[in-house]
């Protein structure tokens, strides 16, 4: 049985149009928090904060994006509210690598792997950048660093991610302006 | 710009080509190898982030209760319990796949940068990347403005990008493939066409406008 008000977001146009794009929030979190259960609450608040905002969005079709900033200011707030503490990474790896077993996509387990032990200051631009689309711009004003600053952190993202698909990582680069 | 300053751009985003970069590319066969192998881990980065998660909300399924069988019942349930894996791996190996063209728009859709190259790809590129699939590939020199080795359908390929007097077309040459007659699509924003070759099939499709037989035919003569 649900309550009336979850009942009036799903009849509601944009109660809709939240709900269809809840599995790429759920990705997104996903690979932001390292944890199942974590994203979900994320997802779960970011999408309530949406709906009493949905006055903010004036274009549908920026739905993704915006909802995806949601997630991610839902994710940095909970983590700062609870402060998360640092757990061995193979515990998290654990402890979450049953969702890497896709059935059909072997090759991609060594670099999912890879990806999910990345350093959240590498991790959380490339997310930002490849599933959230934002630009090198976006990524620094949200993170709030400077854009050589976010440039580095994805070149060595990547540079990182290089040996789990069997490629020597190049040379690392000179930071170019605030530490990074 | 310098090697240094080409590679952080293209470690940070292999997607975006600055004019500066562009003309460092033109210049520097490294830095273009590079940028090669960064698409290719970048496409696959993508896959690997594209993690299907299951929604919560969905009811779970209950747990089956186990009563405790007798020992000479043993080897029925045993027996019962392989039958079952074996139905699923044949209802899995029977599962609905994506068609051809469908799976070839899906993935020429992943790497939208494909049509904004202006720059030739290097001849030791190019062949790097058609060894890889064991395909021989005799094209022009300045034909060739992308080019890719992508995980497609359980096997790396080759996907270029050739621009012709019509316009850009993609062609991905598909080893191993198996198609009957010529297969013709319009769907997705794209026309295109896949045909039996040597060792398999090659597929050329472009969009609006792009003379995608003319395309195919070129290939077809270039492919050994």
């Amino acid at each position: 049985m649900i309550d009336r008000a979850t009942q009036r977001r799903a009849d509601d146009p944009f109660g809709r149009l939240l709900e269809s794009l809840r599995p790429d929030l759920l990705r997104f979190a996903f690979w932001l928090a390292r944890d199942r259960a974590v994203a979900e609450d994320v997802v779960q608040e970011a999408l309530l904060r949406a709906w009493r905002s949905r006055m903010e969005l004036k274009d549908a079709a920026a739905a993704k994006s915006w909802l995806l900033t949601i997630v991610r200011r839902e994710h940095a707030r909970l983590y700062e509210r609870r402060r998360l503490e640092t757990t061995d990474v193979d515990q998290i790896v654990a402890q979450e690598s049953t969702e890497f077993a896709v059935e059909g996509e072997a090759e991609l387990l060594d670099l999912r792997l890879a990806i999910f032990r990345l350093p959240d200051d590498y991790r959380e631009p490339l997310v930002m950048q490849v599933l959230g689309g934002l630009s090198t711009e976006e990524i620094g004003r949200e993170l709030g660093l400077s854009t050589p600053a976010v440039l580095t952190r994805l070149f060595r993202a990547r540079n990182k991610l290089r040996a789990a698909y069997g490629l020597t990582p190049a040379a690392d680069v000179a930071t170019d302006g605030p530490a990074s | 710009m310098n090697c240094e300053r080409a590679r952080l751009e293209i470690g940070a985003d292999p997607q975006a080509v600055s004019e500066l970069l562009a003309v460092h590319l033109a210049q520097c066969a490294a830095c273009d190898a590079f940028r090669a192998e960064t698409l290719a881990l970048d496409a696959h980065i993508r896959r690997a982030l594209d993690l299907p998660l299951a929604v919560p909300g969905r009811a779970p399924s209950r747990p089956v209760a186990v009563r405790p069988r007798p020992p000479q019942r043993w080897y029925a349930l045993a027996a019962s319990v392989v039958a079952a894996c074996a139905l699923a791996v044949g209802l899995w190996a029977l599962r609905p796949r994506e068609s051809l063209a469908g799976a070839l728009i899906t993935h020429v859709n992943e790497e939208p940068a494909s049509w904004g190259m202006v720059a030739p790809v290097s001849p030791m590129l190019l062949d790097r990347i058609l060894q890889r699939s064991g395909v021989h590939l005799a094209l022009a020199a300045g034909e060739v403005t992308y080019a890719q080795s992508c995980w497609f359908r359980g096997r790396y390929v080759p996907h270029l990008v050739v621009h012709t007097q019509q316009g850009a077309v993609t062609v991905i040459v598909l080893p191993g493939e198996s198609v009957g007659r010529e297969q013709r699509f319009d769907e997705g924003g794209y026309r295109g066409v896949i045909l039996a070759a040597p060792h398999g099939a090659v597929a050329v499709l472009g969009h609006e406008g792009a003379d995608v037989d003319a395309a195919a035919r070129r290939v077809l003569q270039a492919l050994r």
